[in-house]
């Protein structure tokens, strides 16, 4: 009797840090062999490892690691893969020129936005601040200018009004192994070959400060404000002062009744159960929220705990 | 030493035929059970996206009750078999379920085929001993496809539908093929 052999999967070597490469990691095991894991160390002080390195121990995966561009330039100089090309997910340090040819094929980075919009450190949480209908992957090889590199590949994701930043991330990257699984074996027999970035649309993301987490309802709109506690939900959050506590508002939604009340001021909804942050347009309805130093809560929950005059 | 040129496939009629019951384990039957670990072998270097999991004696054009079944069915490198002397199943259990199977006596055509999830065999090892194996999931349907070897029946005999049969392409996947084609080829013994 005969079966098929299992498909060879391709050989790549994979670059990145934080909890998108980690999860992304786990991903393209089921489609990837990985010749090594390219990763910044252990931060100091950090008992438990970092999560894309305990997902190389688990899958026994050769680590290497660097924690800045020089060594990175030393690191790889000193290497011999066998691996055509490099895929690199949430890194943390920009690579070389070197770096990059030292790969016959290059390095594919997997973008979560529709390039060239939001090209930059944060493009989910600036995808979900802008109220867009459609965010989603694209597939581009690395060049030494920020996310301009040409793409191989994009995959699109509808967006409504009730995403939020850490659901938005879950999904693209599931979205992003299954886009590299099928478009790298493409690439590598030459069936697809890199397109350049279409030259209108471009926008540009920046990480977050913490100064972007204050919620400001005397200054916004309540549907802006609505958006910034979904794409800031996790972090920095979107905090302010209601009923004498700081809070964190974990969801809510714009209204835009007809009112008097001066923007800013925080009121309870008439049936206690919700709390209403009075806008320079409207209200923003808060359902749940997280006081500082406590769980996250319904409203009402919170306006049982309050003394409400 | 036989190679893949000794594997004879269909529509030669020989492997319809019943085979033989060894009488005696001998040097003649493990030199058998040799030249069918070779011609596996040499079969699967020749092959890119397949691995020959087991052969049984008439598929060297060879009337005995003899099969060999590789120790590793997902590893090329392992090169081990275990050979099994007048195999025959003496339970079945579950209900039949359907998967791919492939025959080096068939060329190119996979098919989808019944087979028990768990069985009992017992059988004699080289050295002419009794031995049982309960066997459950691919294994189980690795013995029931030889056993049926050493009877004179293929997989092609058990596939049910029409739609049932595949053909492994140059890139490893398998491709639904249409029956009036399984039909020209006279791999089969009649039309469903």
């Amino acid at each position: 009797m005969t079966t098929v052999a299992p498909l060879d999967k391709p050989s790549v070597v994979f670059f990145g840090t934080g909890p998108v490469a980690a999860a992304s990691l786990t991903l393209l095991l089921e489609s990837f062999t990985i010749e090594a894991v390219v990763t910044k160390p252990n931060p100091e002080h950090h008992k438990a490892d970092a999560p894309v390195i305990s997902v190389a121990h688990l899958h026994n995966l050769p680590l290497l690691f660097a924690a800045d561009r020089h060594e990175l330039d030393q690191l790889i100089a000193r290497q011999q893969f066998a691996s055509r090309l490099a895929i690199l997910i949430d890194y943390g340090i920009i690579v070389s020129r070197a770096i990059i040819d030292s790969f016959p094929l290059g390095i594919v980075n997997s973008h979560f936005s529709l390039l060239p919009e939001w090209r930059g450190a944060d493009p989910i949480t600036f995808a979900v601040l802008s109220g867009q209908a459609q965010s989603g992957v694209s597939l581009m090889l690395l060049v030494e200018k920020m996310d301009q590199g040409p793409l191989l590949a994009q995959a699109t994701y509808p967006l409504d009004d009730t995403i939020t930043t850490p659901v938005l991330t879950d999904a693209l990257i599931q979205l992003s192994a299954a886009l590299l699984a099928r478009t790298i074996p493409g690439y590598l027999d030459g069936s697809i070959t890199p397109q350049p970035q279409p030259t209108t649309g471009t926008s540009y993301s920046r990480k977050l400060t913490k100064a972007d987490g204050l919620l400001l309802p005397a200054e916004k709109s309540a549907s802006v404000l609505a958006r910034e506690v979904r794409a800031f939900l996790g972090w920095p959050g979107s905090k302010i002062r209601a009923f004498d506590r700081d809070i964190l508002v974990t969801e809510a939604t714009a209204q835009f009744d007809a009112s008097t009340v001066q923007p800013g001021t925080i009121t309870a909804s008439n049936d206690k159960r919700q709390l209403i942050v009075h806008t320079i347009d409207g209200q923003l309805v808060v359902n749940r929220l997280k006081p500082a130093g406590k769980k996250e809560m319904d409203a009402a929950a919170f306006l049982r705990g309050v003394q409400i005059i | 030493m036989a190679t893949k040129a000794s594997i004879i496939t269909l529509p030669n009629p020989t492997l319809r035929e019943r085979s033989h019951k060894v009488r005696e384990v001998t040097d003649a039957t493990r030199q058998l059970v040799h030249d069918m670990e070779s011609a596996t072998l040499d079969w699967e270097a020749s092959r890119h996206h397949e691995l020959g999991v087991a052969l049984a004696a008439v598929q060297i054009n060879r009337l005995e009750r003899v099969v060999v079944i590789r120790n590793d069915f997902e590893d090329k490198e392992d090169r081990s078999f275990l050979a099994l002397i007048n195999p025959e199943v003496i339970q079945t259990s579950g209900k039949p379920e359907y998967d791919h199977e492939g025959c080096l006596s068939v060329l190119d055509i996979y098919g989808l085929v019944p087979r028990y999830p768990a069985v009992k065999i017992k059988a004699l090892n080289l050295n002419g001993q009794e031995i049982r194996v309960k066997a459950e999931g691919f294994l189980a349907r690795v013995l029931q496809h030889e056993i049926d070897h050493t009877n004179g029946l293929l997989f092609v005999d058990h596939v049910t539908d029409k739609n049932g049969f595949f053909h492994l392409n140059e890139d490893g996947h398998l491709q639904a093929i249409p029956y009036s084609s399984v039909e020209a080829s006279g791999i089969l013994s009649e039309s469903l």
